[in-house]
C-alpha cells in the first residue's frame, strides 16, 4: 500500500526514514523532532530529499536512484496540516472547491456542499474560516483534501487544536471516510492514544530514525527500547543484569527485583519496561518489595501512584483506594509483566541503511 | 491578551463571600456587568508626553502653514500650477511610477520572502541602494545611465527616443526614489503569508504561479495595498533625482522650487498645500479601498 524511503540532512538534524505499511491506515508516531512531520513534507513532495523513494499503491511518486521526482502538484495527494490551514480569504465552499480537477468545471458549488455535508457539515458553505470552531475548519480541510480526488491523505497532528469530545469524534469520522473510500492515509501524531486508535500500522520514529515498526496493540506491548517503551506509557524502564538463563528465558536482577524476561538479549546487561497498570501494589509486609508511597495523583479511574523503592522511582495505576503518601507498601512485578528492552546503539545500527553519506536536503 | 499581573487575593487578601465583594466594590446588578477595561490602557504619563511632543511638532507647520493662505491667492496659484501643466504631469508620472513600481516590484518581493538562492543577500541588499544615497546624488547617478551622454542616453538619444528632460525621466527618477518603498511594504506582506497555505495549494494541484495568484497575491494585498499610498506620494513629492534628470517637464516639486526661487514663500506656499491635499486624498482612497478588503 505504501513504501517510502527519505534520507536527508537539515542543519543539525537527520533524516534516514524506510517503512512500508500493507495497511490503509499508517500512523507516524513519535517524541517532537523525531522527524515525522519532514517525512510528511517528503511525501507530499514539498521538501526533496536527497535520497529518497515514495510509492503508493503501484506508482512512484519520488525514485531519487531513478530520477523520478513527481511535483506536489501532480501527485495527488490530499493534505490535512496541523492547526488551521484553511485559506483565509475563501469561505468553506471555495475552499474545498478550490483544487476540483477539471472534470468538475461547472459543478464545484454543488459538489463542494456535497463534500462538506459527507465530513458532517451541511449547510456550511458560506461561513468564513474564521467563523468556524477548529474542528469544524479540520473537517473543512478534510473535505478539500477529499474535493482533489486524492490517491492518498497524509494528515499531520490534525487534531492537536481540537477540543477532546470532538476529537475523539473526528477520528471516528476520519476512519469512516477513509474505509469508505478506500484511501491509504498516513498520520502523524505524538499522541499514542491517538496513534492507537487511527493506526492499523505504528511507525515509530526517534531521532530521525524508524524504531519500531507494527500493529498498535503489540508496539505497546513490546517496545523494543526504553524510548519507546516510555513513548507508549510503560513508564517503568529497569536496567538489570541476566543472573540466570532458562528455556523459555532469562532472570534478570534489577535491584530490588527479580523478575523472569521472555526473548532476553544475548549480553549481560539487560533493561526491561514494566507497564504502570502491572505492577502490584500490597499492604506492607503481604511479601515483595517494600516501597514508599512519594505521590498520589488522581486518574480519570483511579489513581497514579508514584513510589520509591531502594533507588528506584516507579510508577503505578491502582483502580481502587490508592495509599496514602509517606506510607510503606509492598509492590511486587509478576512473571510476564517485565518486558526485555533492546539497547538503543543496537537498534539505532540496526536500523541504519546503506553507510551513505547523507547530502543536504534541497 | 492582557494578563492580571496578581491575582485578586493576592491585592485584596482573603476573598469576601461574593456578594459582600460587589458591595465593597461599589457594584451589584447590571453594574457588575460592565466590560472589563484593559490593564494596557493606563499608559505611563511620561511616554504619552514624550508622544505628544513629537505629535505637536508634526501638526503645527500644517496648521500654521495652511493657516496663513490667503483664499485668493491659493485659488489663483494653484490654478497657475494647473496651467503650467505642473499638477497633471506629477499626478500622471507618480501614478504610472507607482504602477510599474508595483507590477515589477510585487514579484520581486514575493521572491525575496520565499525563495531560496545563491546571492539572495546581495539582491536584497540592491533593492536598499536607492536609500543610502541621498536622492539628488541618485539623480546624479541615473544621469550617467539615462543621460544624454550616458550609458543607455546614447542608445534612446539614437532611436529619437528621450528620457531626460521629458516624462520617462520623471518616471524613472520617481521609480528609482520610491520603488525600495513598495518592495518593503510588499515583502512584509508576503513574509506574513503562512507558507503552509502555499504548499497547501499545490497539493491540491494548483502550480506555484497560480498558487501566487489564487493564495499569496489575494492574502498580501492589504498589506501591499497599505503601501501602495506611500509609494504614490513619495513619488509625487520627489525632488532630487528629478531636479538632476527631468528639470523639464516641470512636476509638482519642480514648479515649487522654481516659484520660490522666482517669486518666494507667498507664491510657493500654495503650491505646497496642493500638494498636502493631494497627499491626504490619496491617503483616504485606499483606507476606504483597505476597509472593503478584510476578512
Amino acid at each position: 500500500m505504501l513504501n517510502v524511503a527519505a534520507g536527508c540532512r537539515l542543519g543539525e538534524f537527520t533524516l534516514d526514514v524506510m517503512f512500508r505499511s500493507a495497511h490503509r491506515r499508517t500512523v507516524l508516531f513519535g517524541p517532537s523532532g523525531a522527524g515525522k512531520t519532514i517525512t510528511l513534507q517528503c511525501m507530499a513532495g514539498f521538501l526533496v530529499p536527497p535520497r529518497g523513494y515514495v510509492a503508493i499503491r503501484d506508482t512512484v511518486l519520488l525514485d531519487t536512484g531513478r530520477g523520478i521526482n513527481v511535483p506536489p502538484w501532480r501527485r495527488r495527494i490530499g493534505v490535512v496540516l496541523q492547526g488551521d490551514a484553511l485559506f483565509p480569504h475563501l469561505d468553506a465552499a471555495a475552499n474545498v472547491a478550490y483544487g476540483m480537477r477539471r472534470v468538475w468545471r461547472g459543478r464545484e458549488p454543488t459538489r463542494a456542499l456535497a463534500l462538506l455535508a459527507a465530513v458532517g457539515l451541511p449547510g456550511y458553505g458560506a461561513r468564513r474560516p474564521a467563523d468556524l470552531s477548529a474542528g469544524e475548519r479540520q473537517r473543512v480541510a478534510l473535505a478539500r483534501a477529499l474535493a482533489s480526488d486524492p490517491r492518498a491523505l497524509l494528515l499531520d497532528e490534525p487534531f492537536s487544536a481540537v477540543d477532546a469530545p470532538v476529537r475523539e469524534q473526528l477520528r471516528r469520522d476520519l476512519i469512516a471516510l477513509i474505509e469508505a473510500r478506500d484511501l491509504p492515509a498516513v498520520v502523524v501524531t505524538h499522541d499514542f492514544d491517538e496513534a492507537h486508535v487511527l493506526g492499523e500500522t505504528i511507525v515509530v520514529l526517534v531521532g530521525g530514525r524508524v524504531v519500531q515498526t507494527g500493529v498498535p496493540a503489540d508496539v505497546a506491548a513490546r517496545p523494543r527500547t526504553a524510548t519507546v517503551a516510555r513513548l507508549v506509557g510503560a513508564a517503568n524502564v529497569l536496567r538489570g543484569r541476566v543472573v540466570g538463563r532458562e528455556e523459555a528465558g532469562a532472570v534478570v536482577r534489577a535491584d530490588p527485583f527479580l523478575l523472569r524476561v521472555a526473548n532476553p538479549g544475548l549480553g549481560e546487561d539487560q533493561q526491561v519496561s514494566v507497564r504502570p497498570e502491572h505492577l502490584r501494589i500490597n499492604p506492607a509486609g503481604s511479601g515483595g518489595v517494600e516501597a514508599r508511597v512519594e505521590r498520589v495523583l488522581a486518574r480519570r479511574a483511579g489513581a497514579t501512584v508514584l513510589l520509591a523503592a531502594g533507588g528506584l522511582h516507579l510508577e503505578a495505576w491502582v483502580s481502587g483506594a490508592p495509599p496514602a503518601p509517606g506510607t510503606t507498601v509492598d509492590v511486587s512485578i509478576p512473571d510476564g509483566a517485565a518486558h526485555a528492552l533492546e539497547s538503543e546503539d543496537e537498534v539505532r545500527t540496526a536500523e541504519r541503511g546503506p553507510a551513505v553519506p547523507v547530502p543536504a536536503a534541497r | 491578551m492582557v494578563m492580571a499581573r496578581r491575582t485578586v487575593s493576592e491585592i485584596t487578601g482573603p476573598m469576601p463571600r461574593p456578594d459582600a465583594a460587589l458591595r465593597v466594590a461599589g457594584l451589584s446588578g447590571d453594574a457588575a456587568a460592565t466590560a472589563a477595561r484593559s490593564a494596557s490602557g493606563r499608559l505611563p504619563a511620561v511616554l504619552a508626553a514624550l508622544g505628544a511632543v513629537l505629535v505637536l511638532y508634526l501638526a503645527v507647520p500644517f496648521v500654521v502653514g495652511l493657516a496663513s493662505l490667503d483664499r485668493a491667492d491659493t485659488v489663483a496659484s494653484a490654478r497657475d500650477a494647473v496651467r503650467a501643466g505642473a499638477v497633471g504631469v506629477s499626478v500622471v508620472t507618480a501614478t504610472v511610477s507607482t504602477a510599474i513600481a508595483a507590477v515589477l516590484g510585487v514579484p520581486l518581493a514575493y521572491v525575496l520572502a520565499r525563495g531560496e538562492f545563491r546571492g539572495k543577500a546581495l539582491v536584497a541588499g540592491a533593492v536598499y541602494l536607492p536609500l543610502v544615497v541621498p536622492p539628488l546624488a541618485g539623480g546624479l547617478l541615473l544621469l550617467t545611465v539615462f543621460g544624454p551622454h550616458g550609458f543607455l542616453g546614447g542608445w534612446f538619444d539614437a532611436r529619437n527616443i528621450q528620457i531626460a528632460d521629458a516624462w520617462p525621466g520623471i518616471v524613472l527618477a520617481q521609480v528609482f526614489v520610491a520603488a525600495p518603498f513598495l518592495i518593503v511594504a510588499a515583502q512584509v506582506a508576503f513574509a506574513g503569508v503562512d507558507p503552509a497555505l502555499e504548499r497547501v495549494s499545490y497539493a491540491l494541484g494548483v502550480p506555484p504561479l497560480a498558487t501566487f495568484f489564487r493564495v499569496s497575491l489575494p492574502l498580501a494585498w492589504p498589506g501591499i495595498l497599505a503601501g501602495l499610498p506611500l509609494v504614490w506620494l513619495r513619488a509625487l513629492g520627489e525632488f532630487g533625482a528629478t531636479v538632476m534628470l527631468a528639470y523639464h517637464p516641470y512636476s509638482l516639486p519642480v514648479y515649487l522650487f522654481v516659484q520660490f526661487g522666482a517669486q518666494g514663500l507667498r507664491a510657493a506656499l500654495p503650491i505646497a498645500a496642493v500638494l498636502a491635499v493631494l497627499g491626504i486624498a490619496a491617503l483616504a482612497a485606499v483606507r476606504a479601498a483597505a476597509g472593503r478588503t478584510r476578512w
